[in-house]
């Protein structure tokens, strides 16, 4: 939330005048305003949780499934559906293990998860737009946006799912601007999480790997030397990966002696995408005839 | 138009479909009147390069997925909606200034405030309840026996709301056809291969069946010679107006039985959307073995039902048939027989008269008793019975 330095890149387009009276506001008063929508997310979706009478089909599977590790232990807890990623249901696990109802614990899951995204999406809009207002417009239309208002009043993972990828992907634009580690190792600590959520979290480490290889097939006026970008973008990505090992290797060690067959990266989409590229063409066309 | 362009283009279609339309607009408007400055800020700005590079390939593993014949949700589409924030805040913000020009004021925020109020507006009117989801779940509870047992559901519709909100025990009531399914391979064939393809599951089945013309030919090969049945379940999986022009050779050799469906009907493209929605149901149970779908396909069958239970098989939790069960609804008025009786309840996709009637034509009325009719959020008929209770048998 700092003012414009010199030494950030163009904006992505700026607006100036507007509100120029009643939005020009202070640190403070901005980090109140964000509090107000993030309040608001919260109030949002906690008000539509409140409507619900039945939760989501796929909801009621990972109850189960937390319901049979909180009273049973990990040991079968997996058997209902192994390939599963096991940190939704941990959560929810947990929240039974504190005396949490799990339906409630699910809900209040999801609802804290939707609601905190208004802040990594504020957050990258800064980076994007350079300024506050639309910054500020970007985390109102994410709080009440009502796909995603209504899925984070669910007992789902992907509400979940969605804030630690887009901390990932705030968290290494923050990297990548500031070439400084710490911020990589967070978001490869965030991806993983992610992963653990979801089995589409892998598609950070992906999305990453494809950007520094944009970036260095690319050159902007001021950037270094090849060389010094190649090294740089090397160390940048080792410690990712480190991050995103550091949660996901213990997780995948903790769930291995039980029937979990949940791995960081999914081998189904491994093997979609590998049979998606290697799909003969000549067969497709066979068929088209 | 090669099956992947359309294939692209359906899956745009379902993308612009998930959006909430209030926003379509200030994308549009962001995309159309900004496009030069994005394309230059992908090069300057880092941030941009990076949610450009994540949009791409969350589009293209979505795209995949979707191509895959994976069941799609709405809710798979998010990571892109949440990415569309940033155009759709840049839109407003543009249309603001551009209502600004001509009348003075803090238009802008009258604008933001009209597009909270219609989004929340949104996310507090959900759409209709599922009304049956709560309603067969409170017949069952308030039917339980008073004893404290456990209630067992055994219900043609698996939706695992039903027995969680009920707090019962679940089995599934399926067609025994479904349960043949465990061991058999499927191929797809095609003029130019005898065998064709065979079937890996949801990653080959809908780029097999997309654009084919000139007839269909589905082969299901069996561990069991299981002939009639295997015609009788090909024959239902064909749309009604194509069994005109289908015709069935079943070719016994070796050890195994097959089945063929041929469609004669040079014009078979006409059917393929329906054939083929039908044919990647296959797939998916062959890969998943969770075989409710093929019921679904099938229709009730009162002669055919078996009840399926959880549990291990290969290592991994699956619908098992209960095998010392007979078939029919002779199986469900076995298992409420062994299971306890009163505190077994049946649900059935049919009304109670339909399923009265067939318990008349096969001596079993009297064996169970109904509870109560409800009606899908689909308009389908479901009747919940419950068995009865030793001591209070004929």
């Amino acid at each position: 939330m700092n003012e414009q330095t010199k030494n950030e890149s163009k904006p992505l387009f700026s607006i100036s005048g507007l509100f120029s009276d009643c939005f020009a506001p202070g640190r403070r008063l901005r980090i109140h305003i964000l509090l107000a929508i993030f309040a608001f997310a919260f109030a949002l979706r906690l008000a539509r949780s409140f409507q619900i009478e039945r939760i989501e089909k796929d909801g009621v599977q990972l109850l189960m499934m937390a319901e049979d590790i909180a009273e049973n232990g990990l040991d079968d807890g997996f058997a209902e559906n192994p390939r599963l990623p096991p940190l939704h249901i941990f959560l929810v696990a947990a929240g039974m293990r504190a005396g949490i109802p799990p339906e409630v614990a699910g809900i209040l899951i999801s609802v804290l998860s939707g609601a905190l995204l208004v802040f990594p999406v504020f957050f990258i809009a800064q980076n994007l737009f350079k300024t506050f207002l639309p910054a500020m417009i970007s985390a109102i239309v994410v709080a009440v946006y009502p796909n995603l208002a209504r899925v984070a009043a669910e007992v789902l993972r992907d509400p979940l799912f969605q804030l630690f990828s887009i901390v990932a992907i705030w968290m290494l634009i923050e990297g990548v601007k500031s070439h400084k580690l710490r911020f990589h190792l967070v978001a490869g600590i965030c991806a993983a999480l992610a992963a653990a959520t979801r089995s589409e979290g892998v598609e950070i480490l992906v999305a990453y790997c494809l950007y520094c290889a944009c970036s260095l097939a690319v050159r902007a006026a001021d950037d270094p030397p090849l060389r010094m970008r190649i090294r740089r973008t090397l160390f940048s990505v080792a410690v990712f990966v480190v991050g995103f090992a550091a949660v996901s290797a213990p997780l995948e060690l903790a769930v291995s002696r039980t029937m979990s067959q949940w791995h960081a990266i999914d081998m189904r989409i491994v093997s979609i995408a590998e049979a998606f590229v290697k799909y003969p063409k000549s067969e497709l066309d066979h068929k088209i005839k | 138009m090669s099956a992947v362009f359309e294939a692209m283009i359906r899956f745009g279609l379902r993308l612009a479909g998930s959006q909430f339309p209030v926003f379509i607009f200030p994308l549009l408007v962001f995309i159309v009147f900004r496009w030069r400055a994005m394309f230059s800020s992908v090069r300057e700005n880092p941030a941009a390069r990076l949610l450009l590079s994540y949009l791409l390939v969350v589009f293209v593993l979505r795209f995949v997925l979707y191509m895959s014949g994976y069941p799609y949700q709405g809710r798979y589409f998010h990571p892109i909606t949440i990415l569309t924030v940033f155009p759709i805040a840049g839109g407003l913000l543009l249309i603001g200034r551009y209502i600004e020009k001509f009348k003075r004021g803090n238009l802008l925020a009258w604008l933001v405030l009209a597009v909270v109020a219609a989004s929340a507006g949104k996310v507090l009117n959900p759409p209709d309840p599922k009304k049956w989801l709560k309603d067969i779940p409170d017949a069952i509870r308030a039917n339980a026996p008073a004893d404290g047992r456990r209630t067992e559901l055994i219900s043609v519709v698996e939706d695992r709301r039903l027995p969680f909100y009920a707090k019962s025990g679940y089995h599934l009531l399926m067609p025994i056809f479904g349960d043949m399914f465990r061991d058999a391979e499927i191929f797809l064939a095609d003029g130019a291969s005898e065998t064709g393809k065979k079937l890996k599951g949801k990653g080959a089945s809908p780029l097999d069946l997309e654009g084919r013309k000139g007839g269909i030919k589905l082969i299901v090969r069996f561990d069991e010679p299981t002939k009639l049945r295997a015609i009788a379940f090909l024959w239902s999986l064909t749309p009604d107006k194509m069994k005109a022009d289908v015709s069935f050779q079943t070719v016994e050799g070796g050890d195994f039985l097959k089945a063929e469906l041929v469609s004669s009907n040079q014009e078979g493209v006409v059917f393929r959307q329906e054939l083929t929605a039908k044919n990647i149901i296959i797939a998916i149970d062959v890969k998943s073995n969770s075989l409710w779908h093929l019921s679904t396909v099938r229709g009730h069958g009162f002669d055919s039902y078996q009840v399926f239970t959880q549990g291990y098989y290969n290592g991994m939790m699956k619908w098992l048939p209960e095998e010392d069960f007979k078939f029919g609804l002779q199986s469900v008025t076995q298992a409420a027989d062994e299971w306890g009786g009163d505190n077994v309840f049946i649900l059935f996709d049919a009304t109670i008269p339909e399923v009265e009637k067939a318990l008349e034509e096969r001596r079993l009325r009297g064996k169970i008793m109904p509870v109560g009719e409800f009606t899908t959020h689909k308009g389908k008929p479901l009747s919940l019975y419950r068995g009865i209770a030793p001591d209070r048998r004929d």
